[in-house]
């Protein structure tokens, strides 16, 4: 399934710029800038240069124990892969899992994607919202922040706690709690539980609406120039939908299958089954990155690359389905199109996604089957491969497990939202240099907007290779004949 | 505000060979019921600013990679506590901050933070595993007393 395209053999000789490490995004890439002999930007890498490991370590395990390996893949959204490696697990036990456990499981990601959104855009982005591209890189972070608008600062904790709280009540612990197994979750949810996070939802959404408004006042007054130069092309999407058209971010029952939509808004393909993704999806490798470039089979890398994420599933679904976040999904539209093609608009994608995250799990805690007590389905093996999938929230995660009758696994392949926006984002660094190089001038604005452009995808490299580690920003200036002319590196 | 109980955080990824051995000693110090509040995580996240905002102390256990290339049987296998300092300064925040960095942060957020240590645990091997190399497993458990002796000055 792996294919190789566009290498460097027959460019001419040109000078490069490097980006190494890029800051505030998880794990470990530099990115590159090639220009041309005549000193123009002609294409930009996003260098992953982490190496995968957990496919191999799984081979031998139980199936039984994925969910617990897989999740300590990453730190940051072992969620997403437990549920991922559940939904894997139950269809290898053939069972349909009771329906308070797909509720409790949707629960949970609903957790998990407004937990790490919150992260995202609180504490990972909004500091080059506020504090402006020119600034110091030592101050445009976190405390910078702080000092700038430090009720921000604690309201994007404030949620984050929040998520990770049902996280901890639902499983028992904020990271890689084991909770979702093959048949559906460990234990039921009590009521008790059920209303300590109610009470906690007003505050909740107050911070949402509250990092909604701000946004929007920020793309209103400075930041319109970043959403037409920040990764502004048409390029196919694709995510889960609901059976009604609606958002969607679970498998289950009424989940409609992967669609992929097309930036004018046609549909390229709808009602794709996980089971078949070898079928639609294929990978291309390049010698340069640990990250491979997924892309729609029948189309090729070129014209099948296509973006995952928060701005996928919002272009893909009809309507979000809860109150608030349908009438920010319009002001989107509005703002963006139909499709909105602009990678900038991923960050209001985040917000709009926690409000119907939280309008979401309102709706759950008031059904009262979620507190019902038969949350598993046991049976033993009766399927040998199967394909799970779950949105994560970077995008669309499939596990894809083979195992042999006593349930040991003999093969695991993972597909990863970050990989499946690796075209996106190197089309999205391209664009910025190519706006905002200066001759040979590595200005601290520039590799800036490099970095943020890399951060509307919100990249998780622990998960896209498969290790782990953490991202620290080198730059390097070639001429091209391949001297280096400058070099920038922050540790 | 009235500081609670001395606060643990066990850091590491038990399925990264030695580097889960800041996690195995924090959870034998949670197994010991010593009074202490232990958190184990995979890495320092933000939200972690407002616990220690509220501990009377704060220790950090971590792997730490060990200098010499090859340790010997007569290396020794000691587990070492140090003082730490919030600073603002290294890697800017990520999803994931050094303990310095997070003391910072919860002293900017919060108010002043409460005294912090972290006891470094030397370790071998760092790819894909489930177990402690031998050498780690021995500092570990010379990490346990070491911790709770510090508990019991915090208590």
């Amino acid at each position: 399934m792996t294919t190789n395209h566009a290498t460097d053999a027959n460019q001419p000789a040109r000078r490069t710029i490097t980006i190494d490490p890029v800051t505030r995004i998880e794990g470990h890439a530099k990115i590159s800038i090639h220009l041309d002999a005549a000193g123009a930007v002609d294409t930009a890498r996003f260098h992953v240069t982490e190496y995968r490991g957990f496919e191999k370590f799984c081979e031998g395990r139980p199936f039984t124990e994925m969910a617990g390996i897989t999740a300590r893949i990453c730190g940051i959204c072992p969620v997403s892969h437990l549920l991922a490696a559940a939904a894997t697990g139950d269809k290898i036990l053939a069972v349909q899992i009771p329906p308070a456990a797909e509720k409790l499981r949707r629960l949970m990601n609903l957790a998990q994607i407004t937990q790490s959104h919150a992260l995202s855009f609180f504490h990972l982005s909004s500091p080059d919202f506020l504090l402006g591209w020119e600034s110091d890189s030592a101050k445009r972070n976190i405390f910078g922040l702080i000092a700038a608008n430090p009720e921000l600062a604690r309201s994007g904790i404030r949620l984050r706690q929040f998520g990770q709280g049902v996280i901890e009540a639902l499983g028992g612990r904020k990271i890689h709690a084991a909770w979702a197994v093959p048949g559906g979750v460990r234990s039921p949810l009590s009521p008790e539980t059920r209303d300590q996070i109610r009470q906690d939802l007003p505050d909740a959404f107050a911070i949402a609406e509250q990092g909604l408004a701000l946004f929007k006042h920020l793309l209103d007054t400075q930041l319109r120039e970043e959403m037409e130069v920040f990764g502004h092309f048409p390029s196919l999407f694709m995510g889960l939908v609901r059976s009604e058209g609606t958002w969607e971010h679970s498998s289950g029952r009424h989940c409609a299958g992967i669609r992929v939509m097309a930036s004018d808004g046609s549909l390229v393909a709808d009602g794709l089954k996980e089971d078949d993704y070898a079928s639609f999806l294929a990978e291309a490798v390049e010698p340069w990155s640990y990250l491979k470039f997924p892309y729609i089979k029948a189309l090729g890398p070129e014209a099948g690359s296509y973006r995952v994420g928060p701005l996928a599933r919002l272009n893909l679904c009809e309507r979000i389905g809860t109150e608030r976040a349908d009438r920010e999904l319009l002001e989107l539209r509005q703002r963006g199109g139909r499709v909105v093609t602009a990678s900038f608009l991923y960050h209001l994608a985040r917000l709009i996604e926690i409000l119907a995250c939280l309008e979401q799990m309102e709706q759950l805690l008031d059904d009262p089957e979620l507190t019902a007590t038969h949350v598993r389905a046991r049976a033993s093996v009766n399927c040998h491969e199967a394909v799970g999938v779950s949105e994560a929230p970077r995008g669309t995660l499939l596990h894809h497990y083979r195992v042999d009758a006593n349930g040991l696994i003999e093969r695991v392949n993972l597909i990863i939202a970050t990989g499946q926006n690796n075209s996106a984002m190197n089309r999205t660094i391209t664009q910025i240099a190519r706006h905002y190089l200066d001759g040979n001038n590595l200005s601290e604005a520039l590799l800036n907007r490099v970095e943020a452009g890399i951060r509307c995808f919100d990249p998780c490299l622990s998960c896209s290779t498969h290790a782990a580690g953490q991202m620290p920003l080198q730059v390097q200036l070639f001429s091209s004949e391949g001297e280096l002319l400058q070099q920038r590196r922050r540790d | 505000m009235a500081r609670r109980q001395a606060l643990v955080i066990g850091i590491g990824n038990r399925l990264r060979s030695d580097d889960g051995a800041g996690i195995r000693v924090a959870e034998a110090l949670e197994a010991q019921a010593t009074g202490l509040q232990v958190l184990v995580c995979d890495q320092l996240t933000p939200e972690l600013a407002e616990p220690i905002s509220q501990a009377r102390a704060v220790l950090f256990i971590d792997a730490q990679m060990s200098d010499a290339s090859e340790p010997t049987a007569e290396a020794p296998v000691e587990a070492h506590l140090q003082p730490l300092e919030a600073s603002t300064l290294g890697d800017p925040s990520g999803h994931a901050l050094t303990p310095q960095r997070l003391l910072a942060l919860s002293a900017a957020l919060y108010g002043p933070c409460p005294p912090a240590w972290q006891l470094l645990i030397p370790g071998e091997h760092w790819q894909v595993g489930d177990q402690l190399s031998a050498h780690t497993a021995a500092a570990c458990r010379n990490a346990v007393p070491v911790a709770l002796a510090w508990g019991a000055r915090h208590a």
